[in-house]
C-alpha cells in the first residue's frame, strides 16, 4: 500500500515506487560490474564463457615467491570454494574454457608476525584479455587480495554458464581508512557475527574494524590482568571475548587484509569497569541522591597505574599501530561525578583548577598521555573530536569528527582539524545504526545521503585535505546485534565503500551507480550474506533462502 | 526480564509462587485424542520449542524441587480436519499448579494450539541451565478473532521458506491471520493452472513464484498453527504486473500523450470479464478461507491515465451512457467482480480496501480494510466512519511495520504522521467514540509488511517482536496492557524466546542481552519438510549470451559494463521501464513547478 503521493510532498517521488515513478526496473543490474568503483576500468566490451557449475572455470595460480604465502592460500581457497558465486564442485578438472589467473606479488609474503597497518598497498593491476590467461599484479600481497576480490566480480553467471567480462584494471583506494565500527557493549556480537563482517568489508575493500568493546552497557573483554573487569562488567560469563577469541579475530581480519582498531573509550563511558575498586568517581545527582557511575576519578594516582597495566596488555593483544582512545561526551557527568564530589572538588582546588572540570579533563589527558608515552611510542592515537574541541590532544593525534547535524557543521570541525596540523577521519555522515524508511543510501539529506558525502569536502587548502585519512561508517549497538546487523550494515555501507574508494569524478550519481550496486548486493547474497534491499522493488537471481 | 511470563497476556492468568522442576527428556504431552494429527504433530513441535536449545545429553537434577512430568490436554470438541474460519475457537485454560500434571483444556484443536503456546511460555531455563514450568492458573480467549500479518510478495519475492518461518513466529505470537498479497504492479509469482502465462511473463523470473504445490503447502503449514491464509489479488488497480493475459490490462497515457507502464485492468472488454471469472474461480478453490482479499486500493492515477487517456476505453464508456465519468466504470468493474465471484462461490466474504467502501458497490456483509490516515484521529474518524454504516473492519492504518525508524519504536515512538509514527503498542482498534454495536463490528487488525524495502534478508528482524506489540493489543484485554513499560520485561523474556528458538528477532528497545545469542548456525524448527522450502529450480527467462560472445555498448571506455545483455528480454524491458520512469518523473517535475 502506498501513501498517497499528495500528503508527503516531494520526498515521496523519490521513496515510493507506483508504477516504478521512480524507483529504478527492479531488474536492472550490471553483469560483471565492480564495487567499489575502480580507479581505472576500461571494459573491453567482451564476456566469454568460462565454464558451469559442473566445470572448473577458473584456476588461480600463484606465483613461485607466494606459492605458500598463507595469506594468499587462503584466499585463493576461499574465492573458488565459496564466493565466486559460487563453485559448486572444487573436484572437477579443468578444461578448454578453464581460465587461468597468474598472481604476482613483487614484495613476497608478509611474515605471520605482519599484520595490515597505515601505509599499506592496496594497489593492483589486473588483465582479462579477450583470450588467453588473466594476471594480477601487486606490489604488496594487500593489493593483490583487492585484485582478487575485483576479479572475481567480472564473474558473473547466468543460466547455469559462468562468464567474465574483459577488462584491464588499474585501482588503488582514494583514502588510506575506510572502514566499519562495531559495538559490542550495547549488545553483545557472537565472534561468528563479527568474523562475517569482516568477510563482507574484505568484499567491498574496506581496510579498518573499529572496534568499540566496551562501553556504559558492558565489559566483555576479557583482561588477563584484570579478569574482575569482564567478571563484573560483561552482560552474563557467556557474554565476553577470551583472548583466543580476540586473537582468532585479529587473524582472521588479516588474512583478509583488514586491521583491527581496539577502542578503548576513556574518560566517559566507562560504567561497566566497576570491576576495578576505587575505578569510577563517586556521582551525585542534584538532590545528593547517588547515581551510577559513567566516569573515571582522575585524581587518584591508583588509578594510573591501573590504566599502564591495562594498556600495556591492550597493545600486547592487538597488533594495530592505530589506538583509539575515545574521549567522547565527557560534559555528561563531569557536574555529577566531578563537580558534584567533595574529594575531587578538594583535588581540583589544589591543582588550581578552581571549578573549572575542563582543566581536569586537561590534567586526566595529560595523564594518559605520560602513561602511555614508554608503552605506545609506536602507536598513532585517535580521539573523538571533543578532545580537539575542548581539550589539547597528543599533537601527533588523529582526530574522529562524529558532530555535526548538518553539512556545514561537519565541514567547519573538518576544516578546524586539519588547519591545526591533526590528520582526520569522518564519521558524522555514516552514522548506520540511524535507520530510515527508504533509499536513505543516496537520499534524505543529512539523515541519509551516504553515498554523497565527501570527506573532502571543506574549506580548506590541498595539505588540509591531504590529511583527511578516510572514514568510518557506525553501526553503534543500541538498536543492533547479531539478529540484525548484517542487513542493517549492508549494501547501506557498501554505499560508504565506494566513495572512500573511488575518484570522486566518476561517482558523481547515485543512480548511475545503482546498477553496479544492485550486482553487488545480490552477489553478497548468493556468497551467503543478508545483503538487504535498499533501492525499491528489485530481485536477484539467487534470493535468501537460508535462516 | 521476567520468568515465565505469558506473551500476548492471557485475560486471566495467576500466578503461584513456586515452579516445578521439569525434565525436558521425559516430559510428556498426553491426550486421550487419539489419531488426531493436528495435535499430534503441535506436540511434535512443542516438545521441542518448549525447551529451545535442550540437548538430551544434557544431564537433569531437580534438587529438592518437585519435578513435573506431564501435561494432560483434553479437546472438548474432538478433533477437526477443517481449515480455521474466522469463527474458530481459540479459547482455553491451563492449571500448571499441580505436582501430578499439568492439565490444558479447551474446546477446539485451535483453543489448544492457543494453549500449547502459552504453556511453553511458562517454562524458563534458569542460569546453571536447569529447567523450570511456572505455577499458574490461564483462562484465555482473543479479543479480535483477526489478527493479522501482510506479507507482500510482489515488490520482493519472499522464499516458501521464509513464509513459513514467519508463520512460525505467528503462531508464537497467537496470530491467525496471514493475508498474502500475491501480486502487485511490480510482478506476479502466483502461478495459475488454467493462465500459465500470468506468472511466466509476470514473475521477475521463473524462479520467483510460487507453484500451487507450494502455495498448499504454505495453506497446510498454516493450518498446522491455526492460520488462515487470506489471498489478496489486488484490482482493478495496482494490477502491472498480470500483462500475461494479452488484452487484460487498458494502455495508459501521460498527459502529453505519451506511453506509460500499464497498471489497471480493461473492464471493458468481454473476454477480461472470462478471464476474471476462470482466473478468480480457479484461485477461490485453491485458497480454503471463507475471506478472500480483492484489493481496491489506490485507482486514481490511473483511472485517469488508462481510462480517460485510452480513446478504446472513453469511447466504450460514450456508448455505454458513462459519458467521461471513470468513476461509473470503477462502479461498473466492481459490480461486476462481485457478480462473477458470487456466481464461482457465494459463499465467500469479500475484503476490500477502504476506498471501495466510498463507493456502495462492495456487497453486504464485506469487509473493509482500513489503512489511510496520517494522524491517530484520521485513522479513528475512519474506523467510525465505516462502522457508522455498518461494514465490518479490519485496522492497518498504524501498523504500518515496513516503516522504520531509529529507536524503540514498538512502544515509546509517537510521531505525527503514519509514517513517523510507532507506538504499536497502543493503537487500539476501537479507540473511537462509537456505539456498542459499532465496536463489535471491529474484527481486528494486521500489520503490514509492504515489500519495498524487504525481501529474506531482513524480512523477520524487520518484523519481529516489532509485530508482537500488535499481537498483544489484539489479543489481550486493553485494561490490563496499558503500559509498554510494564509490559517491557515480558516482551523481554519473549523477544529472548523466540531467538532462542532459532529466530533473528531483533533488539526492539535499547541495550539489552539475551542467555543466548542468535547464530545462524541454529536449528530452524519451522523446516519440517527441506525439500518444499526452495522454489523448484528452472530455467532463466534470459538467454545467455552464445560462448564467448561479444557484448556491445555504446561506450568502449565506460567504467560500467552493459546493464544485462542487450539481447535478452529482462533488460530490453527494463530499459523500457527507465524511459517511463525517466519520463515520468521530469512530468511530475513540470507538475510540480506548474502547480
Amino acid at each position: 500500500m502506498l501513501i498517497p503521493l499528495i500528503l508527503l510532498g516531494i520526498l515521496s517521488l523519490q521513496t515510493f515506487s507506483q508504477e516504478f515513478l521512480t524507483a529504478p526496473p527492479p531488474g536492472l543490474r550490471t553483469d560483471g560490474g565492480i564495487w567499489p568503483l575502480p580507479q581505472q576500468i576500461q571494459y573491453l566490451n567482451h564476456s566469454r564463457s568460462i565454464g558451469t557449475r559442473r566445470s572448473r572455470p577458473i584456476q588461480i595460480i600463484l606465483d613461485e615467491n607466494v606459492n605458500d604465502c598463507d595469506i594468499l592460500k587462503f584466499t585463493k581457497k576461499t574465492y573458488l570454494r565459496k564466493w565466486l558465486l559460487p563453485f559448486e564442485d572444487e573436484a572437477s578438472t579443468n578444461d578448454s574454457t578453464t581460465l587461468f589467473l597468474t598472481v604476482s606479488v613483487k614484495d613476497g609474503c608478509p611474515k605471520s608476525n605482519d599484520f595490515p597497518q597505515q601505509g599499506m598497498d592496496e594497489k593492483y593491476s589486473l588483465s582479462v584479455p579477450k583470450e588467453g590467461n588473466a594476471t594480477l599484479e601487486a606490489k604488496e600481497v594487500w593489493g593483490a587480495l583487492r585484485g582478487l576480490e575485483t576479479f572475481s566480480q567480472l564473474v558473473f553467471l547466468e543460466d547455469e554458464t559462468y562468464y567474465i567480462q574483459s577488462a584491464n584494471i588499474h585501482d588503488f583506494p582514494r583514502f588510506s581508512v575506510r572502514g566499519i565500527l562495531i559495538d559490542t557493549s550495547r549488545h553483545y556480537l557472537p565472534a561468528q557475527t563479527i568474523r562475517r563482517q569482516i568477510d563482507l568489508m574484505a568484499q567491498n575493500k574496506m581496510n579498518v574494524l573499529h572496534w568499540h568493546i566496551v562501553d556504559i552497557e558492558s565489559f566483555p573483554y576479557i583482561s588477563k590482568r584484570f579478569p574482575n573487569l569482564s567478571e563484573k562488567g560483561a552482560f552474563t560469563p557467556r557474554h565476553v571475548y577470551d583472548s583466543k577469541t580476540v586473537q582468532n579475530i585479529i587473524h582472521y581480519a588479516r588474512l583478509r587484509g583488514i586491521r583491527v582498531m581496539i577502542e578503548i573509550d576513556t574518560p566517559g563511558h566507562t560504567g561497566s569497569w566497576k570491576g576495578q575498586p576505587g575505578f569510577l568517581a563517586d556521582c551525585s545527582s542534584p538532590t545528593g541522591e547517588k547515581i551510577p557511575s559513567n566516569i573515571l576519578d582522575p585524581t587518584k594516582k591508583e588509578n594510573y597505574k591501573f590504566l599502564a597495566e591495562f594498556f600495556t596488555e591492550i597493545l600486547e593483544v592487538f597488533p594495530e599501530k592505530f589506538l583509539h582512545l575515545g574521549g567522547d561526551e565527557v560534559e555528561y557527568w563531569t557536574e555529577a561525578c566531578w563537580r558534584q564530589n567533595p574529594e575531587i572538588r578538594r583535588f581540583m582546588k589544589l591543582h588550581g583548577f578552581q571549578d573549572n572540570v575542563t582543566a581536569l579533563e586537561d590534567y586526566y589527558f595529560s595523564k594518559l598521555q605520560q602513561l602511555l608515552a614508554p608503552i605506545a611510542s609506536e602507536r598513532r592515537q585517535i580521539f573523538w573530536q571533543e578532545v580537539f574541541d575542548v581539550n589539547v590532544p597528543e599533537p601527533n593525534s588523529i582526530i574522529h569528527i562524529w558532530k555535526g547535524s548538518t553539512k556545514t557543521e561537519r565541514a567547519e570541525s573538518l576544516a578546524k582539524v586539519t588547519a591545526a596540523g591533526h590528520q582526520a577521519i569522518l564519521s558524522s555522515c555514516w552514522y548506520l545504526n540511524y535507520i530510515h524508511y527508504g533509499d536513505d543510501w543516496k537520499s534524505g539529506g543529512i539523515n541519509g545521503d551516504y553515498y554523497y558525502c565527501d570527506p573532502q569536502d571543506f574549506n580548506g587548502t590541498d595539505a588540509q585535505k591531504a590529511l583527511v585519512l578516510g572514514g568510518i561508517a557506525t553501526m553503534w549497538g543500541e538498536m543492533v546485534d547479531s539478529t540484525n546487523i548484517e542487513a542493517r550494515l549492508w549494501p547501506r555501507a557498501s554505499a560508504v565503500a565506494e566513495r572512500l574508494w573511488s575518484n570522486p569524478l566518476a561517482t558523481k550519481n547515485a543512480d548511475e551507480a545503482w546498477p553496479r550496486l544492485h550486482e553487488h548486493r545480490c552477489r553478497m547474497v548468493a556468497r551467503g550474506f543478508r545483503a538487504q534491499p535498499i533501492n525499491g522493488p528489485s530481485f536477484c537471481h539467487n534470493e535468501w533462502l537460508l535462516p | 526480564m521476567t520468568k515465565g511470563g505469558v506473551w500476548p497476556l492471557p485475560w486471566s492468568i495467576t500466578y503461584l509462587n513456586d515452579s516445578f522442576s521439569i525434565n525436558p527428556s521425559t516430559f510428556q504431552f498426553t491426550t486421550s485424542l487419539t489419531g488426531c494429527q493436528i495435535i499430534d504433530r503441535a506436540f511434535q513441535r512443542y516438545r521441542i520449542i518448549s525447551f529451545p536449545g535442550y540437548k538430551s545429553s544434557s544431564s537433569f537434577y531437580s534438587g529438592k524441587a518437585t519435578t513435573v512430568n506431564s501435561v494432560s490436554v483434553t479437546v472438548s470438541s474432538g478433533c477437526s480436519t477443517d481449515y480455521p474460519q474466522l469463527e474458530m475457537d481459540e479459547s482455553y485454560s491451563i492449571d500448571s499448579t499441580s505436582s501430578n500434571g499439568s492439565t490444558i483444556t479447551a474446546n477446539s484443536v485451535w483453543g489448544t494450539l492457543r494453549a500449547l503456546e502459552s504453556f511453553s511460555h511458562l517454562i524458563y531455563k534458569d542460569t546453571s541451565g536447569q529447567w523450570w514450568l511456572r505455577q499458574a492458573k490461564i483462562s484465555d480467549s482473543p479479543r479480535f478473532p483477526h489478527r493479522g500479518i501482510m506479507l507482500d510478495s510482489a515488490r520482493h519475492y519472499l522464499s516458501v521458506n521464509m513464509i513459513k518461518r514467519n508463520l512460525e513466529l505467528m503462531a508464537q505470537n497467537k496470530m491467525n491471520v496471514f493475508h498474502w498479497h500475491l501480486v502487485d504492479t511490480e510482478s506476479f509469482p502466483y502461478t495459475s493452472t488454467k493462465y500459465p502465462d500470468m506468472s511466466a511473463k509476470g514473475a521477475y523470473t521463473p524462479k520467483h513464484v510460487y507453484s500451487v504445490a507450494q502455495i498448499q503447502d504454505i495453506i497446510d503449514f498454516a493450518r498446522d498453527r491455526g492460520i488462515r491464509v487470506i489471498p489478496e489479488f489486488d484490482t482493478p488497480g495496482h494490477a502491472g504486473g498480470w500483462h500475461g493475459f494479452p488484452g487484460l490490462l487498458s494502455a495508459c497515457f501521460d498527459h502529453l500523450g505519451n506511453s506509460m507502464l500499464p497498471n489497471i485492468i480493461d473492464p471493458t472488454q468481454t473476454q477480461n470479464w472470462n478471464f476474471l471469472l476462470n482466473f478468480f474461480g480457479e484461485a477461490l478453490d485453491l485458497f480454503k478461507d471463507n475471506y478472500f482479499h480483492f484489493g481496491g486500493d489506490e485507482v486514481l492515477d490511473d483511472m485517469l491515465q488508462c481510462w480517460s487517456r485510452n480513446k478504446n476505453v472513453s469511447s466504450w464508456m460514450e456508448a455505454n451512457n458513462m459519458g467521461n465519468d471513470t468513476s461509473l466504470l470503477l462502479n461498473y468493474y466492481y459490480r461486476n467482480l462481485v457478480q462473477r465471484v458470487q456466481q464461482h462461490k457465494n459463499t465467500t466474504t469479500m475484503i476490500f480496501w477502504e476506498e471501495v467502501f466510498d463507493m456502495n458497490v462492495a456487497p453486504n456483509g464485506s469487509v473493509a480494510h482500513a489503512w489511510k490516515g496520517e494522524t491517530m484521529k484520521d485513522i479513528m474518524d475512519e474506523m467510525f466512519d465505516i462502522t457508522s454504516r455498518g461494514h465490518r473492519a479490519i485496522l492497518s492504518t498504524c501498523w504500518y511495520l515496513n516503516y522504520i525508524r531509529y529507536g524503540p519504536d514498538w512502544g515509546y515512538i509517537n510521531g505525527n504522521g503514519t509514517m513517523t509514527r510507532g507506538s504499536y503498542y497502543e493503537c487500539d482498534p476501537t479507540n473511537f467514540n462509537g456505539t456498542a454495536a459499532q465496536k463489535a463490528l471491529v474484527l481486528g487488525g494486521e500489520a503490514p509488511m509492504w515489500g519495498e524495502f524487504v525481501d529474506g534478508t531482513n524480512l523477520i528482524p524487520r518484523m519481529w517482536p516489532r509485530a508482537s506489540a500488535v499481537a498483544e493489543r489484539l489479543w489481550s484485554d486493553p485494561a490490563q496492557t496499558t503500559s509498554a513499560d510494564a509490559a517491557w520485561p515480558r516482551l523481554h523474556e519473549f523477544r529472548c524466546r523466540m531467538m532462542s528458538r532459532g529466530y533473528e528477532v531483533e533488539p526492539p528497545n535499547n541495550p539489552d542481552y539475551c542467555p543466548d545469542f542468535w547464530d545462524v548456525t541454529l536449528p530452524d524448527y519451522s523446516n519440517n519438510n527441506p525439500s518444499t522450502t526452495s522454489p523448484p529450480a528452472g530455467g532463466s527467462t534470459t538467454s545467455p549470451p552464445a560462448g564467448g560472445s561479444t557484448t556491445t555498448t555504446d561506450n568502449p571506455s565506460a567504467t560500467s559494463p552493459p546493464a544485462g545483455d542487450s539481447t535478452t528480454t529482462t533488460s530490453a524491458a527494463c530499459s523500457m521501464h527507465t524511459f517511463f520512469s525517466v519520463t515520468l518523473t521530469i512530468i511530475f517535475a513540470l507538475l510540480l513547478n506548474v502547480f
